[in-house]
């Protein structure tokens, strides 16, 4: 009996500890994971040149690798990536590596063919998904640091489920009459055992996500040091973590380069091929979603026709079949074997790109409700602290707080600042040197900082004061959105165009939520300055 | 056609969601005397046998609607969001699961 209080006590004690060290961090996962869900519908709120809808026009893909090959001498063409249109993305992509010179992007409007201006701003996908996986670090170390957020969350999911067992007896459970301390550790009970589902997938989907990029490094370093380039294991790596995975879904296929030249055979036919090897084999109409060229221009060259993203089923794909460029004849069909079939479902519900609309919304509020439950657990501890010290509050809990509130309602703002220099600067803007895509970039990261500078002068009631700036900045954002581009709320549901209309409701619908709820997270606050509140007020057990 | 039929699924699977929901916290004392004021009389294993018969019903209605592979995944986020919707409900109106209550108590009359 004795040794499971204790077993409780120390995983209380972990879970507490854990949380307030690392729970900042998670937080910018979980919110930047969420704005992910929905970042095309932000990129074309943030990008009004494509807002159109998707044409049924087919892609030419001859059209746009010959555009790509004339940019540049051919020879110096490292990859050409052809990303076809999606549920979100009304256009096509196309993307050409050099070997020595920065990567240009193209985007083709399918109507007719024609090239978009380059984007001005680098908006969800270019900014906000980033951050979700690599908080926009330098080299790996982001990846490194994600990676460590997601164990630790597994670790989190697992000790709070013991340390709040009490809950679980009380499932649905919610006291919204009591003080801020009882209320808090409600919801994050509430939100944290019923969504335990989804954070469980969510985070174990996250981490194998990228398992082919971080468990494959002891045998990488085995190969280049141990074996010296041995094949055999070179093979082995491959097969066992579908190397290559982490960055591209069809794994490049080796060949060697040629001396000699040569014309990249006509793509028309080898799409046409490869769709109708997928329909056959999987029984159900497969397009291509991707096509990669590897050295085009050159005898040894590489097509591979993709099928990444099926929008039709929750799975990835690996199907990839892969032809010799000069003579467009099939060199490979690569097939999935069962165990990546498993990984597959697992990336697939982790990457939602599939098109789903409903399923979309209930990740979006799920991801939501993870920063919730986050949120109210930094809340719980704080706000327990100030109870105990209400005349003098100790430094770590100032620190704490001023951590937190940077973190939570300090990325919050941050975001929404986002959106709002988005359409307050005007297109073609030069300040500093900047272009807007990277004045954008600074705003987010001026409030992002200012916010914690902020919550360390003014401690708790930084809560309500934060949560006014998300109230205001989130309105401003609708508003501008309006002035900018005329395309008002009303026109936008009148005509369904529910991109746009979807982020400036959800907008708005934060500005309400940080409203209403400003006030009542800085009622710790108000037992802070007003000591005579707490005194004789007696200390429950924490938790 | 499909329309109302995929619409009809996916509000049967959410009414259904709650029911069930509701049904598994009156099963327990604490909701069940929030609910209807009055200490439980026995012990309501029927209606959490009923609860989870119904969650594990929704599964599939979602393959019906979506195919395995999207029912898969629509059937935890629709128990989810339930047994969020009758949580705030016995925090804000108890009494709105007051009917349940009265059949589940019938049985034993």
């Amino acid at each position: 009996m004795n040794a499971h209080r204790d077993f409780r006590s120390a995983m209380t004690w972990l879970h507490s500890w854990v949380g307030v060290l690392i729970g900042a961090l998670l937080f910018v996962i979980f919110w930047f994971g969420t704005m992910t869900v929905m970042m095309y519908p932000i990129d074309r709120w943030m990008m009004p040149e494509t807002r159109f809808e998707s044409s049924d026009a087919e892609l030419d893909a001859d059209a746009i690798v010959e555009r790509a090959l004339n940019l540049k001498p051919q020879d110096q063409i490292d990859t050409i990536e052809i990303i076809y249109p999606n549920y979100g993305v009304p256009y096509a992509h196309a993307h050409i590596y050099y070997e020595y010179s920065d990567p240009v992007s193209e985007r083709i409007d399918l109507r007719d063919g024609s090239l978009l201006d380059p984007a001005q701003t680098l908006g969800g996908s270019g900014f906000l998904y980033p951050m979700h996986i690599t908080l926009h670090l330098p080299g790996n170390l982001g990846w490194w640091i994600v990676l460590l957020g997601g164990l630790t969350m597994l670790l989190l999911l697992v000790t709070g489920t013991i340390a709040h067992r009490k809950f679980l007896v009380d499932f649905f459970t919610f006291r919204t009459n009591r003080k801020l301390r009882r209320s808090s550790l409600d919801l994050h009970n509430l939100a944290g055992a019923i969504f335990l589902p989804f954070h469980f997938l969510i985070v174990v989907s996250g981490i194998t996500v990228w398992v082919g990029w971080y468990a494959s490094l002891p045998w990488e370093f085995l190969h280049k040091t141990v074996s010296n380039h041995n094949p055999s294991i070179e093979i082995l790596t491959n097969d066992l973590f579908n190397k290559g995975d982490a960055y591209m879904h069809y794994a490049p296929f080796e060949r060697e380069i040629s001396e000699e030249t040569a014309q990249v055979a006509a793509l028309g036919p080898m799409i046409e091929q490869a769709e109708a090897i997928w329909t056959e084999r999987y029984g159900e109409i497969a397009k291509a979603t991707h096509i990669g060229l590897d050295h085009p221009g050159n005898a040894g060259g590489t097509v591979v026709i993709a099928r990444e993203t099926p929008q039709n089923r929750v799975e990835l794909s690996r199907d990839g079949v892969f032809y010799d460029a000069a003579s467009g004849t099939l060199l490979y069909d690569k097939v999935a074997n069962p165990v990546q079939i498993v990984r597959t479902w697992l990336s697939g519900m982790h990457f939602i790109q599939f098109d789903h609309w409903l399923i979309r919304w209930f990740y979006f509020i799920s991801g939501l409700v993870s920063c919730l439950t986050i949120a109210t657990g930094f809340v719980f501890w704080t706000a327990s602290r100030s109870d105990k010290h209400s005349a003098k509050r100790p430094f770590k809990v100032r620190f704490v707080e001023a951590v937190t509130i940077g973190a939570t309602t300090g990325t919050i703002a941050a975001t929404a600042m986002f959106l709002v220099a988005n359409r307050l600067i005007p297109e073609g803007a030069d300040l500093f040197g900047r272009a807007r895509a990277s004045l954008e970039v600074w705003a987010f990261f001026v409030i992002w900082i200012a916010s914690v500078l902020h919550a360390a002068i003014r401690g708790a009631h930084a809560w309500r004061e934060q949560c006014f700036v998300i109230a205001i900045l989130g309105v401003s954002a609708v508003l501008l959105n309006w002035f900018t581009t005329g395309d008002h709320l009303a026109a936008t549901i009148w005509t369904g165009y529910w991109p746009v209309a979807g982020v400036d409701l959800v907008l708005l619908a934060g500005a309400f939520v940080a409203a209403y709820a400003g006030p009542s997270l800085s009622r710790s606050a108000r037992h802070h300055t007003h000591p005579q509140n707490s005194v004789g007020q007696p200390i429950e057990p924490a938790e | 056609m499909t329309i109302v039929l995929n619409i009809s699924l996916l509000f049967g699977a959410i009414a259904l969601g709650l029911i069930g929901a509701a049904l598994l916290a009156l099963s327990q004392d604490k909701h069940w005397r929030v609910v209807t004021g009055s200490a439980p009389k026995s012990s309501r294993r029927l209606a959490r046998q009923i609860g989870w018969g119904i969650a594990i019903l929704i599964l599939p209605l979602c393959i019906a609607r979506d195919g395995a592979s999207f029912g898969a995944l629509l059937w935890p986020l629709i128990l989810q969001l339930s047994a969020v919707g009758i949580a705030i409900i016995i925090a804000t109106n108890p009494a709105w699961l007051k009917p349940l209550s009265i059949v589940l108590q019938r049985p034993e009359q």
